[in-house]
């Protein structure tokens, strides 16, 4: 579903030095299952799902999704493609703060240009991450682990054909944190969904179907 | 600490910039209005002075004392007085603050007779007035023989002088010598004179003659020391000393600030030295008394005129200043969670505020004088003529001014810290995850009670509309309260529309919620979800819109209106009244009618290449007319060639009914046929096709048919005020008949008529009037009468500060506009971020925002444009009464110039564009990774 080959990135820091962030990382992640970055904070875990999910560029590389070299797309492109294909749960959580949950969950489609009855698709995915009756509260009204999951059901409300999670259990305790993980496996087998995340939390490893280990921007097992 | 607050003050640049912009305009433009005032009112007096000489002839810095020592018998009366006077008069110059320019003492002893040597007739004896004036040979110069020299003489006579006038008066010859009667000398032997020339002013401008050498028609001067040692020393004194002491000061260096205490010191004097031989005179009181009214009136009004500028600018000051604590307030939580006290905070931003000030003062001060310049040299609204710079000076108010501005401004700078310093980091997290709330002004119903208090006062202010004009044309100023109202007036409108457009949003939304696109979807919820924010940016661009309309409009307004009636009154470019030669003096009935005239060549002004037309118009306001047996005298009479008249006259279509034409070829018809005014109609009971007889005092009766009515003619006015016989000032109504001048002059011959000139550059008439030496009684000329209103300081003052204002206005719309655009992006970058990684394109974001700007900003504007339209049809003519006195002769019309309205519009849709520019650059600057790496803190 999703390769890379040889993804090299360089920032740029003052001084006119430069960071290796990501060196040389190749991985596959396989359609339908959960793919698990994991790493110290630094070590690139974060980069290379930028690069992975088409918000940023590697310096040198190629990234592959579904097929598609996504490197050589122009911006337009991507922006599709992030529209329908990809969805996103950010490390902190990311809801747009004046849309309730479900105005969040249903903006995603909306921007999916997803016709027909979007109030069943929406309600359909809050219910799955256990939040229907909460749907008319606005973000600031809910707690952490609840805006966690919302940003869970607005990821899969289009029926993408990814998910990528940076670290969506890194402010929930271990048992939320233990739940939101749950519901991406679920996704993995019912939907079909690929789903990539990245954690630091070791007590998830056993949940993925592949773990890829970052160390400085090296993958040191695979 | 400082150097805490210059590193955040160098950190948020944009901000400061802002606030920088702010505090300038404000300090400058609040010091620049003491001193305008000063330099428009100074050169007002200097003007009024100067056309003094013009008018009077004289010199308006002369003041005179007069005063005598009185010898009764053997006795001197007054003798302390007379000391007491002489020192005053020459103190003065020091009282008043004003140098002199000449200080001239005339003694004069009482008149006495004196035998001349070699008399030419029996008893031939001369009285003359001998006495001495102070600098007389320096002013003088000798038509014949010489000047006098002090001393006694050869022929043991003392040498005088005397005027033209004087050897003509008395009969007396260069060289001849007189022995006293009466009059001795210290030894007693009888005083004796010699007249040694004759003298004149050296300059006929020469200020020193308060009095002119001819007005001295019996007296001879002596050298003034000479006089002083022999007649008039005041410890040996022997005759009665007159004396008249001028002291000449120098207008010119009079100053406006000074005229109270000025006037205050003359009225004193004049109360003091009012009787018997004491008394005083000055040519400047008068002038001074006019000059403290009309002070009082431009102080009033270019205050008043200045206060919504003033609130607009604090408005953005404190906008400004709240959005940067928006942006700091998690800096001030942690600051507080690190144990600082509320003290500290409201420290650092006093400091912040006061270093923003300070800078504000230094530059806005030379800011506040150039604009000085700059109104000095407004002519209409947004428009400048180079006049003489005005004479600007910092004064001590001038510094006042700016200090209270300067104060204001920290103040309103730190007084929203207050409660942003309270807020503890646990409070700002609640409140970040609360809706947000309504603002103050809404919960108090702030909108509906400044409404409904401006609405109140326009109600009563329109109730009262003739005191208002009766008040003013007694020379008070216009009411600041009715100025507030309209200011209020556009504020409580704008924060009412603010609280209402929200509503109407989300109704536009919830019916259409299906059919929105992303972006627009967004831009609603934006909108509606998130008042606060935008309540303040919507407020301020309602009242910089409305009130920049506003102004363009009152300006437009009072000049318009103005020179419209100026227009009305004269009737034409030029008109002109030749005094024309007559047989009055040959005859011997005092009757008008016998007298006849002679007709000074028309022909001159039909050649004449600069005049476009001209035609004779009769006028007599002495008409008599006979209707079924009633009289009415006192009508205004109109003689008129009604082709000509129609081409000549400068006449608005839209006072009559119909064209103005009409009525001109209605009456070409009929030799007999005339028009006569409504109020004439009305009172008179007249209806079209009557005839009547009228006549004046040039001679008999002539039938006339009335052939329509008018409710205004060129130059006339229904209403005049006229002082009654109990002195009171009561309104007249005034009757017009317009007939035929042939007939006229068929009647009553040919008499005095006015020329009525059109001319499109009427400066020419001055040189036709030299070059045929054309004595006048009347001369109007339209542009000088025009030139004259805009010199006027409270037509350039409000010229000046409705042009500055819009300006300001203007300045701050684009700043205020842009700041809050450039802060609303960078606060969001969050959101765009997540909207880009949820496959939003670019264009769809510049659409989000686009739709938020026409939400916001559109509708801003456009209440805007509606609440300034509105505050000027309700309020504009309440505000043109205190420009336009008494007579309402025409009726008033709010002007508006489209060119203002594009001017404004053109500004406002220039920062809009170059606002989505920016924000475009901005966008597509953001990163969306690093984007939602800042989200994360």
């Amino acid at each position: 579903m999703l390769r890379t080959e040889g993804v090299v990135k360089v920032f740029p820091i003052s001084g006119g030095r430069s960071f290796t962030a990501l060196d040389n990382v190749s991985i596959h992640c396989p359609e339908a299952q959960l793919t698990i970055l994991r790493g110290r904070s630094g070590s690139g875990k974060t980069t290379l799902m930028n690069i992975l999910s088409a918000l940023d560029m590697p310096t040198k590389g190629k990234v592959y999704f579904n097929g598609r070299d996504i490197v050589r797309m122009d911006e337009h492109s991507r922006a599709k493609l992030r529209r329908h294909e990809i969805g996103y749960v950010f490390q902190s959580v990311a809801l747009i703060p004046m849309m309730t949950a479900y105005e969040n969950v249903e903006y995603a489609l909306r921007l999916a240009r997803t016709k027909g009855d979007r109030r069943e698709r929406v309600t359909e995915c809050l219910r799955m991450v256990g939040l229907e009756k909460r749907m008319n509260h606005m973000p600031q009204e809910m707690s952490g682990g609840e805006q966690q999951r919302v940003a869970i059901a607005r990821a899969i409300a289009h029926k993408p054909k990814v998910i990528f999670a940076d670290e969506p259990t890194a402010e929930l305790d271990t048992g939320t944190g233990l739940q939101v993980v749950k519901i991406f496996r679920e996704l993995c087998e019912n939907e079909k969904i690929t789903v990539i995340m990245t954690t630091h939390d070791n007590g998830l490893m056993e949940l993925g179907d592949r773990v890829y280990q970052l160390e400085d921007g090296v993958i040191v097992n695979g | 600490m400082l150097q805490f607050v210059i590193r955040k003050l160098l950190h948020k640049r944009w901000m400061v910039c802002c606030l920088l912009i702010g505090n300038i305009l404000l300090v400058s433009i609040a010091c620049c209005n003491p001193m305008y005032t000063q330099a428009v009112l100074q050169r007002m007096l200097i003007s009024k002075m100067d056309s003094y000489i013009v008018d009077n002839n004289k010199y308006p810095g002369a003041v005179t004392f007069t005063g005598a020592v009185i010898r009764r018998n053997d006795s001197f009366s007054f003798m302390d007085k007379f000391m007491e006077v002489q020192e005053m008069a020459e103190s003065l110059p020091e009282k008043m603050g004003v140098p002199a320019i000449w200080q001239i003492t005339h003694y004069y002893l009482d008149t006495t007779r004196m035998q001349p040597d070699v008399p030419r007739r029996e008893n031939d004896v001369k009285s003359f007035t001998i006495g001495f004036l102070t600098g007389l040979p320096e002013h003088a110069s000798m038509i014949s023989g010489r000047m006098y020299e002090p001393g006694i003489n050869e022929n043991g006579c003392y040498e005088v002088i005397m005027s033209l006038s004087a050897m003509a008066n008395l009969d007396l010859l260069v060289g001849e010598c007189f022995t006293g009667q009466t009059l001795t000398d210290a030894n007693g032997d009888r005083v004796r004179l010699q007249v040694v020339g004759v003298y004149t002013f050296s300059d006929a401008e020469d200020i020193y003659w308060v009095r002119t050498p001819t007005s001295y028609r019996a007296e001879v001067f002596m050298d003034e020391d000479t006089f002083r040692a022999n007649f008039a020393d005041m410890d040996a004194l022997r005759n009665t000393i007159n004396a008249y002491w001028y002291t000449i000061l120098d207008y010119e260096a009079m100053r406006g600030d000074d005229v109270s205490s000025m006037y205050a010191i003359l009225s004193g004097l004049k109360e003091n030295f009012s009787t018997g031989n004491y008394r005083y005179y000055d040519n400047c009181s008068a002038i001074f008394e006019d000059f403290l009214v009309k002070r009082e009136k431009v102080n009033v009004t270019l205050l008043v005129l200045q206060v919504p500028i003033f609130v607009l600018l604090a408005a953005f000051i404190f906008m400004v200043s709240r959005q940067m604590l928006e942006m700091e307030q998690s800096e001030i939580s942690i600051l507080k969670s690190r144990g600082a006290g509320k003290g500290q905070i409201i420290g650092i931003y006093l400091l912040q505020s006061t270093l923003l000030s300070i800078v504000g003062l230094t530059a806005g001060i030379p800011l506040g004088m150039w604009l000085c310049q700059v109104l000095g040299s407004a002519n209409a609204f947004l428009e400048f003529v180079s006049r003489k710079p005005l004479d600007v000076r910092f004064s001590d108010r001038a510094a006042v001014f700016a200090a209270a501005a300067a104060v204001f401004s920290v103040c309103t700078m730190v007084l929203p810290v207050f409660r942003y310093s309270s807020v503890s980091i646990v409070n700002q997290k609640q409140s970040k995850h609360r809706r947000s709330e309504k603002p103050l002004w809404q919960k108090t119903f702030l909108d509906f009670i400044l409404l409904g208090v401006s609405l109140y006062g326009l109600y009563s202010f329109n109730g009262q509309k003739d005191i208002l004009a009766e008040r003013v044309a007694n020379g008070a100023s216009l009411d600041p309260l009715l100025f507030m109202c309209s200011s209020l007036f556009i504020v409580g409108a704008g924060l009412v529309a603010v609280r209402l457009v929200p509503g109407i949003i989300w109704l536009v939304f919830t019916v259409g919620r299906k059919l929105w696109s992303p972006a627009l979807y967004a831009s609603f919820l934006r909108v509606i979800r998130t008042r606060k924010s935008q309540g303040f940016i919507m407020v301020f661009l309602v009242m910089t819109i409305a009130l920049g309309m506003f102004n363009a409009q009152a300006a437009r307004t009072i000049n318009g209106n103005e020179e419209d009636r100026l227009t009305y009154l004269t009737g034409t470019d030029i008109v002109l009244a030749e005094i024309w030669d007559n047989n009055a003096d040959q005859i011997e009935s005092a009757k008008p009618e016998d007298i006849v005239y002679e007709e000074p060549d028309f022909g001159r002004y039909a050649t004449c290449p600069d005049i476009e037309m001209a035609t004779k118009v009769l006028r007599n306001s002495s008409g008599l007319v006979m209707l079924s047996g009633k009289t009415l005298k006192n009508v205004n009479i109109m003689g008129i060639n009604t082709k000509e008249f129609g081409q000549v006259i400068r006449f608005k279509d839209d006072l009559l009914p119909i064209h103005i034409n009409n009525f001109l070829n209605a009456i070409s018809q009929n030799s007999h046929a005339i028009l006569v005014s409504r109020n004439f109609a009305d009172d008179m009971g007249v209806k079209l096709g009557d005839v009547l007889n009228y006549k004046c005092s040039l001679g008999d009766n002539i039938r006339g048919i009335v052939y329509g009515f008018v409710e205004y003619w060129p130059t006339y006015n229904a209403v005049s005020n006229q002082i009654g016989v109990d002195g009171l000032e009561k309104q007249v109504n005034e009757y017009l008949i317009v007939g035929h001048l042939s007939q006229m002059q068929s009647a009553w011959g040919v008499t005095p008529y006015q020329v009525w000139i059109k001319a499109s550059d009427t400066s020419f008439i001055y040189d036709f009037i030299a070059e045929h030496k054309i004595n006048y009684s009347v001369l109007l000329d339209i542009e000088q009468q025009t030139v004259a209103l805009k010199n006027d300081p409270i037509f350039q003052g409000t010229n000046g500060i409705l042009t500055v204002g819009f300006i300001v206005v203007l300045i701050l719309c684009a700043t205020g506009f842009l700041i809050y655009w450039i802060l609303s992006i960078q606060s969001r970058s969050l959101q765009f971020g997540i909207f880009r990684a949820m496959g939003m394109s670019f264009r769809e974001i510049i659409s989000m925002l686009l739709n938020e700007q026409l939400f916001i900003s559109g509708t801003a504007i456009g209440i805007g444009a509606l609440i300034g339209y509105l505050s000027s049809r309700l309020f504009i003519p309440l505000i043109q009464i205190s420009y336009a006195p008494a007579d309402e002769v025409i009726p008033l019309k709010v002007i508006s110039e489209k060119a203002d309205l594009v001017r404004l519009f053109g500004v406002v849709g220039c920062i809009m564009l170059i606002c989505i520019v920016i924000l475009g650059v901005l966008i597509s600057r953001i990163r969306i990774t690093q984007a939602l790496k800042l989200g994360e803190d």
